[in-house]
């Protein structure tokens, strides 16, 4: 019994560094700009139609896609930012939310009338090849896929610490005033930030894509999974993403293993509800803002 | 202010009620104008054009729409002098409250004679209160529980074969071929699935008490389907014989997380759906060797009518059609039967027609035709195939039940992993 | 505030709308308008019903879905496994609805802004999903049908649309009365002050958990009421539309298009938003998506440039009138 134990156990760990990558973005732009960003997901969702497509016309393999997704929608996170989001930030609360709703409808059907509601699969080029584990065989693609979320997490960790710029960014995410007065640019963190918190996600959503489906509804299932994993491991806290994703990634492993998918969903939910409720700092969180 | 001849606040009123009057004269002339001679009958025909269930649809969609095609081509509805028989398509995307919504469209839009739809047993039922309100008649597509003709409905008609005869033929081959001492089934949670799960299982406990039954799971077909859990219960429980109750994406799964996770069993069999679609034994390959799928029918069918419409498809599309497809085309065959017969758009003389419906044996595509009480054929029945390798080392489906349509002898047990994916 | 007010000189004019509405169906015989019609009114009721909660109080619920949701199963469930009365089911759908409202509230309201929102959208998928997984009790995600067995007021089953269509009136203008009393009243008041700052409303001595409690479970009622009339009317529903987040929505965007805090704010965003929607799906099925695509880019429009509503650009209007 243990070889499953163990084989369920790592595929939590596999699939939650994966999503790690998809919540830092969310967690970033939480803490840096406070806008709840409700449609990040749906933006996720963009990504891996961008996967699909281009895998579609080019048959390319999974990594060259990374190459052309991370500036792609670093680029898209700018004009996204530029366009629309910087007229959001000085509006009340309520309506970012609002907006933000809108924005995630716009583009839910956007993809239905792009690309109808059929499901689409992105496939990754180690499809097919297994490792034997204990009793069993894991796919190589999470494998794989964990490793590539981990060198861009810890990527992006090393660029928050060590560059100018990233250090900018963590000043703004604890305190704007502060950080105001000490003559940093504001709109340019909120610029970038944005920018690579988008990047981040479109990267995450595309190693995430090959164990998942492409539809147009899925946005809104990653961004309340995105928003699970950030509000448990903090919210503004980038470590804070790793833990929370590892977590949801084993707990997920282990409900599916026992429960079926709609108790599993439940059961993650209740847990979300219940630190809601009596943590909402989260684990590695601050002061939650109201 | 008071000059002009009216204030800004009567003018606006003024035009509020002019408009008001003139939408309500529109649209009672728009109802109250007659038609002239039959130039047509509309037939509204919904089933998935997208959505999770369209993939696996996709077959029965281009046997109707070629059934459409030949009809006109060949002189359209005799008995109204030519007049065209005209689908009037509507997407459900394989969901019951889109098929309720688009059904009462097609009813009190377009104004449709009759229902034809709608794949999916979920969709299906739902859409039968809507037709029995309007006394719109349906005609089943394809749709398999026979929840929907139990509801008491008179104006629903399902001339292929239901859940109860299916199930008898299909357990019959299983027991009495199979003979297995433990038996199990895995079956997606919705109306199609649950249905079966339970007629199989009333069936085992009247007709084979001795079978233990060792699984007996539903799954949710929510993607990202992940079968993982239920595998390692099928392990566990070491079945003689697996049924499965899968559409196309889950029994895909279902083998591939089997093969994974290390999971024998020696016979499986499947209620057709997924397991019939091409893109299966593409998807899976050798992995699909030696198991057992019941079906509608098989396109190596030998009554001279289905092979008619059996190599038209293949003419026309390049592939033979499957089960699904087969059964869409019986039903075909009794809707502009009954539509002949009827020689009139009203869907109350359709109804009739429908009613009256006896189609002899050398006529009827799959069986011949006539409807019970319940709107179900009496004379239909199923069969069961088996995946083989063909002469030419393609896999491919033979008919291996009931014997005296058998094209090849089963083989049974199913061969262990290693054999199976081995070249030949 | 202007659109607050039912002017007593203008009471006429209203008379006149009612006799209208109340005529309408005997003079158009179209069943897609009586359709539309009906799918207004609804939409009326379940907008009215999001603005109290969160026009008046401010606060961003988005599982109001949840109230449907249970007016539309409970009085469904009992009467095909039980045999009840759908009227009484409806009495007893509410009442479940109040108490759930009440704790729902309780637990909720302690949370603001983004944090009650999606406590609230979870909610409602807990609902969800508890629906699905307890398929003997609900069906699951096979939905329930209610059949049609003939015409029967005690089953609300009708083959014509008209009886549907004037309950559906009646409730429509009872849920615009009860936006007008909260509004004029103390429950309106002290709703405005905790949505222009809670904090304050709290020290003058505004008891802020009962007022926001008061105020949700009014919108229950009038959400239960509305998945009473969808099921009845509608025939079939399941899960996914019951509780989904597409109601929970709808009724949000109907009242900021319109204008959040106004009593005809909703019934405006109503009456643009729904008719135009219901015809695109109708007539251009096969353009499917243009609708979120249209709610969403209305949603985001008005949040950017007028997030007052639509009733601002209506008393605007009304200005110019009497100039």
């Amino acid at each position: 019994m243990e070889g499953v134990f163990l084989q369920i156990l790592l595929r939590g760990v596999l699939v939650g560094g994966v999503y790690a990558l998809l919540s830092v973005g969310l967690t970033l732009i939480f803490g840096v700009l406070d806008i709840p960003h409700f449609a990040y997901g749906d933006i996720m969702m963009l990504a891996m139609y961008t996967c699909f497509w281009l895998q579609f016309f080019t048959n390319m393999p999974l990594f060259p896609l990374l190459s052309i997704i991370f500036p792609l929608y670093l680029l898209v996170g700018f004009i996204i930012y530029r366009v629309i989001v910087s007229r959001l930030m000085e509006k009340p609360a309520l309506s970012k939310i609002l907006f933000m709703v809108g924005l995630s409808s716009f583009l839910q059907g956007l993809a239905l009338f792009l690309w109808s509601a059929d499901t689409r699969f992105v496939k990754s080029e180690l499809e097919g090849l297994y490792v034997t584990i204990g009793e069993g065989k894991i796919s190589l693609t999470y494998i794989v896929n964990f490793i590539a979320a981990m060198v861009f997490f810890l990527g992006f960790y090393i660029w928050l610490q060590r560059t100018f710029m990233g250090k900018a960014i963590r000043a703004s995410a604890q305190n704007r005033e502060l950080a105001l007065a000490t003559g940093i640019n504001i709109q340019k963190v909120f610029l970038i930030s944005f920018g690579i918190a988008t990047a981040m996600s479109a990267v995450g959503a595309t190693l995430f894509a090959p164990t998942y489906y492409v539809g147009p509804f899925v946005g809104i299932e990653l961004t309340l999974k995105s928003f699970m994993i950030i509000v448990l491991g903090g919210l503004g806290s980038v470590e804070g993403a790793l833990i929370g994703g590892l977590i949801i990634g084993i707990v997920e492993a282990f409900s599916s293993y026992f429960l079926s998918s709609e108790v599993k969903e439940l059961a993650a939910l209740i847990i979300f509800m219940g630190i809601l409720l009596f943590r909402p700092k989260g684990l590695l969180g601050k002061e939650v803002k109201e | 202010m008071y000059s002009r001849a009216l204030t800004k606040i009567q003018a606006l009123i003024l035009i509020i009620v002019v408009v008001v009057a003139i939408v309500a004269a529109a649209s009672w002339y728009a109802t109250s104008v007659q038609k002239p001679v039959v130039k047509e009958v509309k037939v509204g025909v919904i089933m998935p054009l997208s959505g999770p269930v369209a993939e696996f649809a996709i077959h029965t969609r281009r046997m109707v729409e070629m059934l459409f095609e030949e009809y006109n081509a060949k002189g359209g509805i005799k008995s109204l002098g030519g007049a065209k028989l005209v689908p009037v398509w509507a997407d459900d995307k394989g969901n019951p409250s889109e098929a309720v919504s688009e059904v009462e469209r097609l009813i009190t839009v377009e104004k449709v004679s009759v229902i034809f739809g709608a794949f999916t047993s979920g969709s299906t039922l739902a859409i039968a209160a809507v037709c029995e309100k309007y006394h719109v008649p349906l005609v089943v597509m394809t749709a398999f529980s026979e929840e929907i003709t139990r509801q008491g409905y008179k104006y629903v008609f399902r001339p292929h074969v239901t859940t109860t005869p299916y199930v008898n033929y299909m357990m019959e081959f299983v027991i009495k071929k199979l003979k297995p001492k433990t038996i199990a089934h895995v079956y997606e949670n919705s109306v199609w699935g649950a249905t079966n799960a339970k007629v199989s299982k009333a069936w085992l406990e009247k007709n084979a008490p001795d079978v233990k039954i060792v699984l007996w799971e539903g799954y949710s077909r929510k993607p990202p389907i992940d079968l993982t859990a239920l595998v390692l219960k099928i392990k566990e429980a070491k079945p003689d014989v697996l049924l499965v109750s899968s559409y196309l994406q889950d029994a895909i799964v279902l083998m591939k997380t089997m093969y994974e996770l290390d999971c024998y069993v020696p016979n499986i069999i499947a209620f057709g759906a997924g397991f019939t679609d091409p893109k299966f034994i593409k998807e899976v390959g050798k992995l699909a060797l030696g198991v057992f799928v019941a079906c509608y029918s098989n396109y190596d069918n030998p009554r001279p009518k289905a092979q008619e419409v059996i190599k038209a498809f293949y003419n026309k599309y390049g592939y033979w059609p499957t089960g699904d497809a087969l059964a869409a085309a019986q039903d075909f065959q009794v809707l502009v039967d009954a539509i002949e017969r009827a020689a009139s758009p009203d869907p109350e003389k359709i109804y009739e027609a429908l009613r009256n419906t006896n189609i002899p044996e050398e006529e009827g595509i799959l069986y011949p035709v006539k409807f019970d009480e319940h709107g179900d054929n009496i004379y239909a029945f199923s069969y069961v195939t088996q995946i083989q390798l063909s002469k030419e080392g393609k896999l491919e489906w033979f008919t291996v039940w009931p014997e005296k349509f058998a094209v090849r002898s089963i083989t049974t047990p199913l061969l262990p992993y290693e054999e199976r994916l081995k070249d030949p | 505030m202007m659109g607050n007010k039912l002017v007593s000189g203008e009471k006429n004019y209203w008379l006149i709308v009612l006799v209208v509405l109340v005529i309408l169906p005997f003079v158009a015989h179209s069943p897609l308008l009586h359709h539309l019609a009906i799918l207004v009114f609804l939409h009326i009721i379940i907008s009215e019903a999001w603005n109290l909660i969160g026009g008046y109080a401010g606060q961003i619920s988005l599982g109001n879905a949840v109230f449907f949701g249970l007016g539309a199963y409970i009085p469904a469930l009992l009467y095909l496994k039980l045999g009840v009365n759908l009227w009484i089911g409806l009495l007893i759908g509410i009442a479940v609805s109040v108490g759930l409202s009440v704790v729902i509230g309780y637990i909720c309201f302690r949370l603001h802004g983004v944090f009650f929102a999606f406590a609230t959208l979870a909610v409602a998928e807990v609902f969800k999903l508890i629906f699905i997984i307890r398929k003997d009790i609900t069906q699951g995600p096979m939905g329930i049908t209610l059949p049609y067995r003939g015409e029967s007021i005690l089953e609300m089953s009708f083959a014509s649309k008209l009886p549907y269509y004037y309950l559906a009136l009646t409730f429509s203008i009872l849920s615009i009365l009860t936006v007008y009393c909260v509004s004029k009243s103390k429950l309106g008041y002290y709703l405005l002050a905790i949505r222009e700052d809670e904090t304050a409303a709290k020290s003058i001595g505004v008891n802020t958990v009962f007022v926001k409690i008061i105020a949700f479970i009014l919108s229950a009622i009038l959400n239960s009421i509305a998945g009473f009339l969808y099921i009845t009317y509608i025939r079939y529903i399941d899960p996914y539309v019951a509780f989904g987040l597409n109601i929970s929505l709808i009724q949000a965007l109907l009242t900021i298009m319109g204008g959040a805090g106004t009593v005809w704010g909703p019934v405006l965003g109503t009456l643009v938003l729904i008719p135009l929607l219901e015809l695109f799906r109708v007539y251009f099925a096969t353009l499917s998506g243009v609708n979120y695509m249209l709610h969403g880019l209305l949603l985001m429009v008005i949040i950017l440039l007028r997030p007052q509503g639509i009733i601002s650009l209506v008393e605007g209007f009304k200005r110019w009138l009497k100039s």
